[in-house]
């Protein structure tokens, strides 16, 4: 961790521009992923945003989840609680073009609970940065982790959610 | 946020498939002729010229592939990309390239639009609304029915940092698409070129790229044209488009 992946923590936890997920557990403890993390390596110490991965999945926390909420740009707060043999889940999505004139931009930040394990059925809120003309950012979406679907036709649809990098028991 | 650091297109110099590829980044989003691809006639392209004074592409009289391909890091800096003829000949042409400090939500998709507002494309219509529409919309009588899109795919099935093996990569011509999305299987590539149209023909990566590792996904590409495609300047974009968690 230098100082500058440091600062880029810092800076990616204040941008308003951008949405972002946090978590209610069973405890109480909530988590954000603006919430900055200690880290030592190599001696030097530096903070780093928490990460979906390292501190919810790996750390078993995922399966103590009672709320998941995504706070939007506008203000806000989109909240899926989640009930006894549910799962919660979050992932963004980019697109980057290329050949000429192009850009690097989000197009959305998805959170979801998926309410049936067996048919992989699932319900979301997503902020949806390039809405088509006249549709809402804020869109609640029903779909499947097995074959994630797609809410407008300019973007190609997810299908298939990894399972792993969830942490999903299924 | 476990967004990749490092994402990034990238083109193979080498003369010849046999040898390693030597891997050009181009930076996604080109702006005032830098980090563009274009295509050229046999001998048009030249490694100083502009985007603005490119060489026209006459449009033919029955549908064929352009057959040159160059990347430019700048508007006057170029280098012609041997791997690209047009054909399935070469494997080593071109990958995704990403860093180990991403982890992928999903498996990622390739496909293409007429400019990066990504408009759905409207199959069969010329000239259609974009720049690049002529392109991704293709035509009945020259790219099959329904219209595929003039802009042809193929992905290796496999993330790695080792090259692909050399040599074909399936089966292409003007008509090959496949409705909805396609993937090729494991160490493969697909057997027939998927057209890159927006949502209506794209590929799908096979599987989840592993969490935390650096990796290549590699494509290749084949742009046709014919005479039902409305002449301009024709400025499409691939876009790749990936979840993180």
């Amino acid at each position: 961790m230098s100082f500058t992946s440091s600062l880029v923590a810092v800076a990616n936890r204040i941008d308003p521009s951008l949405a972002f997920w946090s978590v209610l557990l069973t405890s109480g403890k909530e988590w954000s992923e603006h919430s900055l993390v200690g880290t030592m390596r190599k001696g030097q110490a530096g903070v780093r945003q928490l990460d979906w991965g390292d501190d919810i999945v790996s750390t078993g926390d995922v399966h103590r989840v009672k709320e998941i909420r995504l706070h939007c740009p506008d203000g806000r707060t989109a909240t899926l609680e989640i009930a006894d043999g549910m799962m919660p889940f979050q992932f963004k999505t980019k697109s980057l073009d290329m050949i000429g004139a192009g850009g690097n931009s989000l197009e959305y930040q998805v959170i979801g609970r998926v309410i049936d394990k067996v048919t992989g059925r699932c319900e979301c809120f997503i902020w949806d940065y390039r809405p088509k003309a006249g549709e809402p950012n804020l869109v609640a979406y029903r779909s499947n982790i097995y074959a994630f679907g797609m809410w407008r036709d300019t973007c190609t649809p997810i299908g298939a959610l990894g399972i792993e990098v969830q942490g999903f028991r299924l | 946020m476990a967004d990749f650091s490092v994402i990034r297109s990238q083109w193979n110099s080498t003369a010849t498939d046999a040898a390693a590829a030597v891997w050009n980044t181009i930076t996604f989003g080109g702006s005032a002729g830098a980090n563009e691809i274009r295509w050229a006639a046999t001998g048009a392209g030249a490694a100083g010229t502009a985007s603005a004074s490119w060489p026209q592409f006459s449009r033919p009289g029955s549908t064929a592939a352009v057959p040159e391909l160059w990347y430019f890091t700048a508007d006057t800096t170029g280098v012609i990309i041997p791997a690209y003829t047009g054909t399935n000949a070469r494997a080593k042409m071109a990958c995704i390239d990403y860093d180990a400090v991403g982890t992928y939500a999903a498996a990622p998709t390739l496909t293409a639009y007429g400019d990066n507002t990504h408009a759905a494309p409207v199959a069969g219509t010329q000239p259609g609304a974009l720049s690049g529409s002529p392109i991704v919309n293709g035509h009945v009588t020259d790219t099959g029915s329904p219209a595929t899109s003039y802009l042809k795919m193929n992905e290796y099935g496999d993330d790695q940092t080792a090259d692909p093996a050399a040599g074909t990569t399936g089966t292409v011509t003007v008509t090959s698409g496949t409705a909805g999305s396609v993937s090729p299987g494991a160490a493969a590539w697909l057997a027939n070129w998927q057209s890159c149209q927006g949502v209506i023909q794209y590929i799908t990566h096979r599987r989840t790229p592993a969490a935390t590792t650096a990796g290549k996904i590699f494509f290749v590409i084949a742009l046709f044209t014919g005479p039902n495609m409305s002449l301009g300047t024709l400025t499409p974009v691939i876009t790749f488009t990936y979840s993180f968690v």
